[in-house]
């Protein structure tokens, strides 16, 4: 699934000095503030929390004080998949900038994701041209610089604790270029 | 996608994902997958990477896309090469004061900060450099490589560049050099160089290479230097003879101090935090710039004299490059063109590493060079920067003097060898700066506006250094001291004999003594070893009078390391071969002194007539000695071969020591 939403659950722990009357919307935010944005191997990236169901009781953990408080929360989440067909926003032929690179192939963001194109994996209509203002990929028809939209399917992840990589293919039927309307 | 044909072979590799199957190929890959893609080709992105074959793919196309342009690759350094940085605030109260005799001089000054940091840079473009980087973009595609910090060398490139049309992104800092103390060009073109010249104030950290034009360090902001200097090894000094200065330029305090300080931290260069006290040594450069206002000093110490600015923009350096590289460009395509007139489907191209030392071969061509007070005494001259200077540029350096001995370069005059060279009329006595003048435009000079005065009739202070004051005033006095041809050492020394004290101390300085002590150990070791020897064969003699049976299962662990050591020497060059027997003579000298320690212990405390105490004693003695000892029931027929085998082994040990 690109996009879900996914009950998750998160624990916080809460310093005492927000012991009181606010204490949902402390919790509330810290929820917001710890998870979204965060990319775990087992969810992906979690986009934002839609709603929170529960918020446990709190717990006193000895010692320190701070109180620990199970949430559990409905958020949505972004994981991409092998085979998947995704739209992106073309984002480093530019920034790279270097020839070589770019003749490599180039970079393109799907929300928090970066997928890399190598030019393998680009049609061979499409030619670099380094002399273009931005560099550019160049077919007849199409032209590929830093915030063109192409749609393309991801043909590998990896998934570290904190990060995905992707890798993305422009080389087949109905990928490549869209035009946003 | 081609996963059912051939298997990928991973050429491409964005953080350990195969950028063409999109299989995962980091870490947990076998060894052989993870060490597929290891060439960072990129600039500055990370986890990016390319194996050999796509690399040299990739190369190629590019080679080919710069030939259809008639173009080259020119990686150009940034700090006194085509710009000059400073930190001093003078310079900032210079531009804005009208008045001031240097305020001419600041007009293409600019300055900037860099993001969290109220430091404020003025950097002055060296002269013509606009068009100089107009004129090469037509010929070259330019990289910038730098030691300094990223946002420094965007900073830079945003003055020289603002329309980002000469660099666009080639840019390489410090950030992602992956050296701290050399450049190399394998960073960015890793298979093929022969398209790529590299130009450069420092040869010695591109460590000479083939591709590198040197130019003469663009010095405006006079005795700062580099500022991002700090980040590279401590810049061997050229010799300035002493008639460099037409006006007398006494060096700030604050110079001199700066570069003292820096001297014991430069030395040890590979620590791990090595970074970090580089970081403190440019802080602590950039405060003492601050505070101590080097330039606002040279400024007050020159007025007292006369009304001189001290900066002076009159550098002409990069017309000589332009040209130096019009040339090269016009030489490498002169030659393409003519191997593709031969055959049009040869790939066989021109390779700048052979142009580049062609044409500066021809320079000196047909010079022979002696050097005189210009290498420091101790140094190797052969590994010296001006010595490595004058043969890329052709000339022959000789440390003698001989009749083909063209042009002495001298470091001052009076010195042994400049009076003998005086005596035949077609040697040119000429200053180091003709040497340095003559490398750096390409053009071998009119040695006559280099010749070095003579001692008796100069007189004027400016032509002659401090050093000077102690020499002996009638040069023909020298030679008569120096008959003593022991003093003369390769690389003509013999003038020291006449110079001042303070003067043999420092050029005693230079000696590597680390390198003296190590020679010293050297001779020790080997006559040490030569002592052990002796030692050992007497105590053997004493021990086989004592009985052999004694030491044979020593014996018996020695032959086996005698046949390892035989086996290793087999692979091993003679000396290494000497220095293995001499060390294990030395391992048995310490045996068999263990072994007469241990022995009378024994013998005290225990009978040891039972053969059980006897290889138990010699067990723990091959134990002791770390040696995997054979076992102890060699019958005497190995016992006669073994000892044979000493013997000869002994024999051939003496020779080889003698």
């Amino acid at each position: 699934m690109l996009q879900s939403n996914k009950d998750l659950s998160h624990t916080i722990s809460l310093h005492p000095s927000y012991f009181g009357p606010n204490m949902q919307t402390q919790l509330n935010d810290k929820l917001y503030a710890d998870v979204e944005g965060t990319c775990s191997g087992r969810f992906g990236y979690i986009i934002t929390v839609v709603r929170v169901h529960t918020i446990g009781k709190g717990k006193i953990l000895p010692g320190s004080g701070l109180a620990e408080f199970k949430v559990k929360y409905q958020a949505i989440v972004f994981k991409p998949f092998k085979g998947e067909v995704v739209d992106a926003v073309v984002t480093t032929v530019n920034k790279v900038g270097f020839n070589i690179i770019l003749m490599m192939g180039f970079f393109a963001d799907v929300g928090p994701l970066q997928v890399f194109v190598s030019s393998h994996l680009i049609p061979s209509d499409m030619k670099f041209d380094p002399n273009g203002n931005p560099p550019c990929y160049q077919s007849e028809d199409q032209i590929i610089q830093k915030d063109i939209h192409v749609r393309l399917k991801i043909v590998g992840t990896r998934i570290d604790a904190t990060e995905i990589f992707a890798i993305g293919t422009i080389k087949e039927d109905y990928l490549g270029v869209i035009t946003p309307n | 996608m081609g996963e059912d044909q051939e298997p990928c072979s991973h050429a491409v590799q964005y953080n350990g994902l195969c950028a063409i199957c999109g299989q995962d190929v980091g870490g947990t890959g076998t060894e052989e997958e993870g060490s597929r893609a290891n060439i960072n080709m990129s600039h500055n992105v990370h986890g990016l990477m390319v194996n050999r074959t796509e690399a040299e793919r990739l190369e190629k196309e590019n080679a080919s896309r710069l030939l259809d342009t008639r173009r080259l690759s020119l990686i150009v350094d940034l700090d006194q090469t085509i710009i000059h940085a400073a930190f001093d605030p003078t310079v900032g109260e210079w531009m804005n004061d009208e008045n001031n005799e240097n305020h001419p001089a600041t007009k293409d000054i600019r300055k900037f900060v860099l993001p969290g940091s109220p430091l404020v840079y003025y950097i002055k473009l060296r002269p013509k450099l606009q068009e100089f980087l107009k004129e090469v973009t037509q010929l070259y595609e330019l990289h910038i490589y730098t030691m300094g910090t990223r946002n420094y060398a965007e900073a830079v490139a945003r003055e020289i560049d603002p329309d980002r049309t000469i660099f666009r992104e080639r840019i390489l800092s410090r950030d992602e050099s992956g050296s701290l103390t050399q450049k190399n060009i394998q960073r960015l073109f890793p298979c093929d160089t022969s398209m790529v010249v590299v130009m450069d104030d420092r040869s010695d950290v591109w460590n000479w290479s083939p591709n590198l034009i040197k130019v003469k360090p663009y010095d405006f902001f006079v005795g700062i230097g580099d500022i991002n200097s700090v980040f590279l090894p401590k810049r061997e000094p050229l010799p300035q003879s002493i008639t460099t200065d037409t006006q007398p330029k006494p060096v700030s305090p604050v110079q001199n101090g700066k570069e003292n300080k820096d001297e014991p931290e430069e030395l040890d260069k590979v620590d791990a935090d090595t970074l970090a006290k580089q970081q403190q040594e440019q802080d602590a450069m950039v405060e003492e710039q601050k505070q101590a206002r080097p330039l606002l000093q040279k400024q007050n110490e020159m007025s007292l004299q006369q009304n001189q600015p001290v900066l002076v923009d009159n550098d002409q350096e990069l017309d000589k490059i332009l040209e130096i590289l019009q040339t090269v460009h016009k030489q490498f395509y002169e030659q393409y063109d003519a191997a593709l007139q031969k055959s049009p489907n040869s790939r066989i191209l021109p390779d700048v590493t052979t142009l580049l030392p062609e044409l500066k071969a021809k320079v000196l061509e047909g010079t022979v060079i002696l050097f005189s007070s210009v290498i420091p005494l101790g140094q190797d001259p052969e590994l010296s920067d001006i010595w490595r200077l004058a043969v890329s540029f052709g000339a022959q350096c000789t440390p003698e003097l001989t009749g083909r001995v063209t042009h002495v370069v001298a470091g001052k005059a009076g010195t042994q060898k400049v009076n003998a060279a005086r005596k035949h009329a077609h040697i040119r006595i000429v200053r180091v700066e003709w040497l340095l003048d003559s490398t750096a435009k390409w053009k071998c000079l009119d040695a006559s506006n280099y010749v070095l005065p003579e001692l008796a009739n100069d007189n004027n202070g400016g032509d002659r250094g401090s050093i000077d004051d102690d020499e002996i005033d009638d040069p023909e006095s020298t030679p008569l001291e120096l008959d003593d041809d022991a003093f003369l050492n390769g690389d003509g020394r013999g003038h020291r004999l006449s110079v001042s004290e303070e003067e043999v101390f420092e050029h005693y300085k230079d000696v590597d003594w680390n390198e003296a002590d190590q020679e010293v150990d050297e001779v020790l070791a080997l006559e040490s070893g030569t002592d052990f020897d002796e030692d050992d064969d007497d105590d053997e003699s004493v021990q086989s009078s004592r009985g052999r049976k004694r030491t044979r299962s020593e014996r018996g662990s020695d032959v086996e390391t005698n046949d390892s050591s035989e086996d290793e020497a087999t692979h091993n060059s003679v000396r290494s071969r000497l220095d293995d027997r001499l060390r294990k003579a030395r391992g048995r000298k310490s045996k068999l002194s263990k072994q007469i320690k241990v022995n009378p212990s024994e013998d005290t405390t225990e009978d040891d007539k039972s053969t059980g105490s006897k290889s138990r004693r010699t067990k723990g003695r091959s134990a002791n000695s770390s040696i995997v000892s054979t076992p102890q029931r060699g019958d005497n027929e190995t016992e006669a071969n073994d000892s044979d085998f000493l013997d000869d082994l002994a024999g051939e040990l003496d020779d080889e020591i003698e």
